[in-house]
C-alpha cells in the first residue's frame, strides 16, 4: 500500500530531523561547558548564536508531527513514536537554553578576575554531557537499559548540585568578595542540573516509546520494573 | 485484582470449516455484557464467519461444520435443541449494505414483530416508534412512515436496519461492516449510535476501518489467518498491543 510507505517514509524523516536536531543540542552542551571550563569568550558567543537555529526545527519538527497526527492517525508504536518526538523536541530545546545559560555564565565569569572553575562543577559537566549522550543513543537504539542508566546518573548529578551549593556557601561565608564569582558558579551548577533533568525526562521518553509504560512521577522501583 | 465481568457470550475451542478447508481455528474468547466489543483484522482472516457463527447465520451455507461452544447466556448455541430461528431472534444481526425490505419504514420496522405474532396495532405503534428512536432515525422519519424505505439515503436506510434489528428485541446486535457503504457523515451518526446502543444492548461489529474499532469499541479482537492473536481493552490495543502480528497489522506495516 502506497499510503503506508509513504507514512513510513515521513515518520523516519521525522527520526532523522530530530536527530540532526539532537546533534546541534549535544554540540551547544559541549561547547558551552568547554566554554566555561576554558572561559573561552567566543565559543561561549556561538552557543548563544546558535540556539535561534534549535529553536527553528523544534517548531518544525513539531509541525510535522502534528500533521502526521491529523492526516494519518497512526496507532501503536506508531503513536507512541510520534507522541514522544513531540515531547522530546521541547526537551531539547530545553537544553538547548540550558546551554545558552552556561556560555552567559562562562561570559560573566571571563570578566571576573581569572579564577579557576572549580573541579566539582566541571566533573558535573562530563555527567550532564555523558546523559545527554546516553539519552540519544538510547532513543536511537531504543535501549531501556540505556534509558534506566540515565534515570541513575540523574541522582548522582543532584547530589553533586546539592554538595556544590554547600561548598560554594562556606566559601562565601569565609570571603565576601568572592559571592560575585560564588554566585556564578551557583547558577551554573543549577544549569548543569537542568540539564540532566532534561535528559531524564528523554529517558523516560524512551521507556514509554519501546514499552507503551508512563514512569514519570513513579518512584524508582516502580520504574524499573517492566509489566511483562 | 477486580472479578472479570460475567460474559454474556463465552466461545470455547471454536473450529470452523468451509468443506475441507478450515476457517477458524482454536477460538476462545468472552464478550462482556453492554460493551462494544470489534473484530478487527485482514480480509480472509475468519472475523466475519466468526461473527456469523454468533447466530448460527453460517448454518444457512452448505457443507460447512461447527466444533466447539458458543455459550449465549448459559446455553450452547449450537447444543442438538437450539432452534436457529430462535437464536436470530435474540441476536440480531445488521448487514454491510442498508438492505430494507422494498415496503413502507413503518413496515419494515412492524416485520419481524408481526411475523413472531404481535397484531395489536397500538403495541406495534409504540414499538416501532421505540426501534426508530433507538436507532436515532425517527425525528426524521416520524412524518413519512408510511412511505418506501427505499427513498432514504443510505445512512438513513442502515439506521432503518439498525432499528428493525431492535424492534425484534434482541439483546445482541451483531454488525458486519455496517458503515462501509456510507458517506463520513452517515458513519459518524452509525458510529454514535453504537455507542448509545451498548446502554441496551451488547454489540459485535467487524470493521476494516480500525479507526473506527478505536472510536466505537471497548474490547478490541484481532484475528489473523483463521486464529485469535489478541483480544483486549481497545486503548491497550491501539496503544500498546502485547503481540507483534496485531502492531505490525494495525500499524498498516502488513495487510
Amino acid at each position: 500500500m502506497n499510503t503506508v510507505s509513504y507514512f513510513h517514509r515521513q515518520m523516519q524523516q521525522v527520526k532523522e530531523e530530530l536527530l540532526k536536531m539532537a546533534g546541534l543540542v549535544e554540540e551547544a552542551i559541549h561547547d558551552a561547558t568547554t566554554a566555561l571550563a576554558r572561559r573561552d569568550l567566543e565559543l561561549a558567543r556561538a552557543v548563544v548564536r546558535g540556539d535561534r537555529r534549535i529553536d527553528l526545527m523544534q517548531n518544525n519538527i513539531e509541525e510535522r508531527c502534528i500533521t502526521l497526527l491529523a492526516t494519518q492517525q497512526p496507532v501503536a508504536v506508531d503513536l507512541r513514536f510520534l507522541a514522544a518526538v513531540i515531547k522530546i523536541c521541547a526537551y531539547l530545546e530545553r537544553m538547548g537554553d540550558q546551554a545558552v545559560n552556561l556560555a552567559q555564565r562562562a561570559m560573566a565569569i571571563e570578566e571576573l578576575s581569572p579564577t579557576e572553575v572549580p573541579g566539582t562543577l566541571l566533573h558535573m559537566a562530563d555527567i550532564a554531557r555523558e546523559m545527554t549522550r546516553d539519552c540519544l543513543d538510547a532513543f536511537v537504539q531504543e535501549s531501556v537499559r540505556l534509558a534506566t542508566h540515565v534515570l541513575r546518573r540523574d541522582d548522582d548529578l543532584d547530589s553533586l548540585n546539592r554538595s556544590f551549593l554547600e561548598e560554594m556557601i562556606g566559601w562565601m561565608t569565609a570571603e565576601r568578595r568572592l559571592i560575585r564569582r560564588g554566585v556564578e558558579f551557583i547558577l551554573a551548577s543549577r544549569h548543569l542540573e537542568r540539564l540532566g533533568d532534561e535528559a531524564t525526562n528523554i529517558a523516560e521518553e524512551v521507556v514509554y516509546l519501546v514499552e507503551g509504560r508512563i514512569i514519570r512521577h513513579q518512584n524508582p522501583a516502580e520504574a524499573g520494573a517492566g509489566p511483562r | 485484582m477486580v472479578d472479570a465481568p460475567e460474559p454474556i457470550i463465552s466461545v470455547e475451542d471454536l473450529n470452523f470449516y468451509y468443506g475441507e478447508s478450515q476457517a477458524l481455528t482454536n477460538i476462545n474468547l468472552k464478550v462482556v455484557r453492554s460493551q462494544v466489543t470489534a473484530l478487527i483484522g485482514p480480509s480472509g482472516c475468519g472475523k466475519s464467519t466468526f461473527l456469523r457463527l454468533l447466530n448460527r447465520m453460517n448454518d444457512l451455507i452448505a457443507g460447512t461444520r461447527v466444533e466447539g461452544k458458543v455459550i449465549f447466556e448459559g446455553v450452547n448455541l449450537y447444543g442438538p435443541e437450539v432452534d436457529p430461528v430462535h437464536v436470530r431472534r435474540r441476536i440480531g444481526m445488521v448487514f454491510q449494505k442498508p438492505n430494507p425490505f422494498p415496503k413502507s419504514i413503518y413496515n419494515n420496522v412492524a416485520y419481524g414483530p408481526r411475523l413472531h405474532g404481535l397484531r395489536d396495532r397500538a403495541k406495534l405503534d409504540e414499538l416501532v416508534e421505540r426501534s426508530l428512536k433507538a436507532a436515532a432515525i425517527w425525528d426524521e422519519v416520524k412524518d413519512i412512515l408510511h412511505q418506501s424505505a427505499l427513498g432514504l439515503s443510505g445512512g438513513q436506510q442502515q439506521r432503518l436496519c439498525i432499528a428493525r434489528a431492535v424492534a425484534m428485541e434482541p439483546e445482541v446486535l451483531l454488525m458486519d461492516e455496517p458503515t462501509s457503504a456510507l458517506d463520513p457523515i452517515a458513519t459518524a451518526r452509525i458510529e454514535e449510535l453504537v455507542k448509545e446502543l451498548k446502554r441496551n444492548y451488547t454489540v459485535i461489529i467487524v470493521t476494516h476501518n480500525m479507526q473506527q474499532a478505536a472510536r466505537v469499541s471497548d474490547e478490541t479482537a484481532f484475528f489473523y489467518m483463521g486464529r485469535l492473536v489478541e483480544m483486549g481493552p481497545t486503548e491497550e490495543i491501539f496503544t500498546r498491543p502485547r503481540k507483534e502480528q496485531t502492531e505490525h497489522y494495525i500499524t498498516g506495516r502488513f495487510g
